[in-house]
């Protein structure tokens, strides 16, 4: 651990870069044209798979037929609108028996996750964009709704089929992601309403990966900047442990 | 005339979302000097609703709503000018938005292209829509104020608007979305609740009629 480890942080409020000796900057990956049109062509098959696409698509006609031309305008704007980009930010966490308290203060409440970076785990903070807006995809179709909706699937499938391929090319570092897992963030914001999104605890979150070449916020409310956009926690154990 | 075959094969093509044939039957009606606002009346604003209705049973999902609503502003776009130059009136007029601080549009929008294919007048205000956005729509004569919100951090809104137009006697709030329930409608004194984008054109259909 480092020093982290002997600090106290009972408020989630406390500015992380304050108390928290973090590594210099998050490392930005900008995903290029080729790799957009892999991601776009993961995501078209995957959404064509899917009952509602698939049994429209199997019946032929006309219905197919718009639906396919849907998809091929929603794949045009997000090749033409999309910036893909993965970053990634090591973070110094404290631990406190079962709890693994985050350099924001977040505390989460998991015995293995714990476990782990006590046998010398690393725990990191990864944010994957599309990097584009939504109204800018609007006015590339034109002001078509329903182009736009089909936008917004494919979107969220490419959005995913980033996930996928960063993982796999080692979004953590870690050969192969052996052993890899996400960490559920619960927040337990009010009594009686434990899956209340915490949105200053998410804002506080993305602050700790440094806000210049990401280009992703979020508001008050807890939506991302843009829209499609996911932040969230990996837990690698030790690398020898592994190998 | 049309002939009751015609009014069949657009209602099917409505539901099938077969674009070419509504508006060849459309253009031939208005050729014909059909009463154009009485078949969208009685033929395409029922075929949408018989979409709307497969939607909400899990018949069809929302790929080939989208098909069948493209299908059916194929025939809108042809019948407007002549509903508009006739003094026809609209449905309703309805404005709708994500409430402040929500940035998400997919139901939204989904509910904007329901609406309009069931006849309203929709004046669509955007995303992170605050009250006096809302306020000044209504001042442009939109009564029926929709809200969506995907966020349980962004419902809260939905009662401060549903607050805000207390009192007005002239105007309705609708609220949907994937995180509202008819409970939660019901709690904050909204007038109607859309669990989906077909329940919505519904709920707006019933605050209209509890009005007049």
């Amino acid at each position: 651990m480092t020093s982290a480890a002997a600090l106290e942080m009972t408020d989630p409020g406390f500015c992380a870069a304050a108390i928290t000796p973090q590594p210099p900057c998050a490392a930005v990956t900008q995903i290029d044209q080729a790799g957009l049109d892999r991601l776009i062509a993961a995501a078209l098959f995957r959404l064509r798979r899917q009952a509602h696409f698939a049994g429209p698509l199997g019946a032929g006609g006309h219905k197919a037929r718009q639906i396919d031309a849907w998809l091929q305008t929603a794949a045009g704007c997000l090749r033409a609108l999309a910036r893909p980009k993965v970053a990634q930010q090591t973070l110094a966490p404290h631990l406190e028996g079962d709890c693994v308290i985050l350099p924001t203060g977040t505390r989460l409440h998991d015995a293995p996750a714990a476990e782990t970076l006590r046998r010398g785990g690393r725990l990191s903070l990864y944010l994957l964009s599309l990097g584009f807006d939504q109204r800018a995809a609007f006015e590339w179709l034109g002001s078509d709704y329903m182009a736009h909706h089909i936008q917004s699937e494919l979107s969220r499938e490419t959005l995913f089929a980033l996930g996928r391929e960063a993982r796999a090319r080692g979004l953590d570092g870690a050969p192969g992601n052996a052993g890899v897992r996400r960490i559920a963030v619960r927040v337990e914001a009010a009594p009686g309403a434990p899956r209340l999104w915490d949105a200053a605890g998410v804002q506080r979150l993305l602050s700790l990966i440094d806000d210049g070449p990401h280009g992703v916020t979020m508001n008050d409310s807890g939506c991302f900047q843009p829209l499609h956009s996911v932040l969230g926690l990996l837990l690698a154990p030790d690398r020898a442990a592994v190998d | 005339m049309l002939t009751e075959e015609d009014k069949d094969n657009l209602y099917d093509a409505i539901i099938d979302g077969d674009r070419d044939t509504v508006v060849t039957l459309v253009q031939k009606a208005a050729s014909l000097g059909v009463d154009l606002g009485g078949l969208l009346q009685e033929v395409m604003i029922p075929a949408m609703g018989h979409v709307g209705e497969l939607f909400s049973s899990g018949e069809v999902f929302v790929p080939e709503m989208l098909v069948a609503a493209r299908a059916m502003q194929g025939g809108i776009d042809i019948i407007e000018p002549y509903l508009v130059n006739s003094g026809h009136k609209s449905a309703g007029k309805v404005c709708i938005g994500s409430v402040k601080g929500d940035l998400h549009d997919i139901g939204k929008n989904l509910v904007v292209m329901m609406l309009r294919g069931a006849g309203y007048e929709v004046e669509d205000l955007g995303v992170d829509v605050r009250i006096e956005t809302f306020e000044q729509a209504v001042e442009r004569g939109y009564k029926i104020v929709c809200l969506s919100a995907l966020l349980t951090t962004t419902k809260g809104e939905m009662r401060n608007v549903v607050e805000h137009f207390r009192g007005r006697n002239d105007v309705r709030v609708v609220v949907g979305g994937a995180v509202v329930n008819q409970i939660y409608a019901t709690a904050i004194g909204a007038d109607g609740f859309g669990e989906d984008a077909p329940g919505a054109v519904k709920a707006v259909r019933q605050v209209l009629e509890a009005m007049a």
